[in-house]
């Protein structure tokens, strides 16, 4: 599943580091997460979308 | 976990820990047991406490991931530690069946089944490190 993570997390100037603390996560989650190496589950993916103030169809998108 | 990241939170080093002392403790029993065992000639009760010394550290071991793995919150590093006990089962599995074959071809009273837990928490480690290594 493709994600624009990365670009949201750019736009606010944030490291990965500094997500991975404001989600309680590791920075290796974030990384995973941003490289499509892992699908965050519902209540993750949730917690972005209130972080990024968005929906979740808005930072994850399916691929067709 | 420790030997895989230095980030650790209280509740992952408490766990590494107990992992680690479940190790030692193993490998005290299986530096034991065989020099006991091969001592003197011992009664069936005696061979099935030792058989449940031995046991010991493992049960504790499952005891400890069980814990760990309903306490994780991140679930991303929950993921890579069930792969890493995975690998470890495996590995364990897979030394087993060949020592084993190799033991009916030519028998001999080495206790290489004692190490299940070493090879076990070892190869986790590594599994573990390893996939940490490729998601910095």
């Amino acid at each position: 599943m493709k994600n624009r993570l990365r670009v949201l997390r750019a736009e606010r100037q944030w490291s990965q580091a500094d997500l991975a603390q404001k989600l309680a996560v590791s920075r290796q989650s974030v990384n995973a997460i941003e490289t499509g190496k892992f699908d965050p589950s519902l209540p993750l993916a949730f917690r972005l979308a209130r972080l990024f103030e968005t929906t979740i169809e808005a930072i994850f998108l399916e691929e067709s | 976990m420790s030997a895989c990241n230095r980030d650790l939170n209280r509740f992952q080093l408490r766990h590494m820990r107990l992992v680690g002392a479940m190790l030692a403790c193993s490998v005290a029993i299986t530096s034991g047991v065989p020099a006991l065992s091969g001592r003197q000639e011992l009664s069936n009760s005696t061979q099935l406490i030792l058989g449940l010394l031995a046991a010991g550290p493992i049960i504790g071991t499952m005891i400890v991931i069980a814990r760990y793995l309903r306490g994780e919150t991140d679930e991303y590093l929950r993921s890579l530690v069930v792969r890493s006990i995975l690998w470890g089962f495996g590995v364990v599995m897979v030394s087993d069946t060949l020592i084993g074959a190799i033991v009916e071809y030519h028998p001999h009273h080495a206790p290489f089944g004692l190490f299940n837990m070493d090879i076990f928490v070892v190869t986790s480690m590594i599994a573990l490190r390893i996939q940490l290594w490729r998601d910095r």
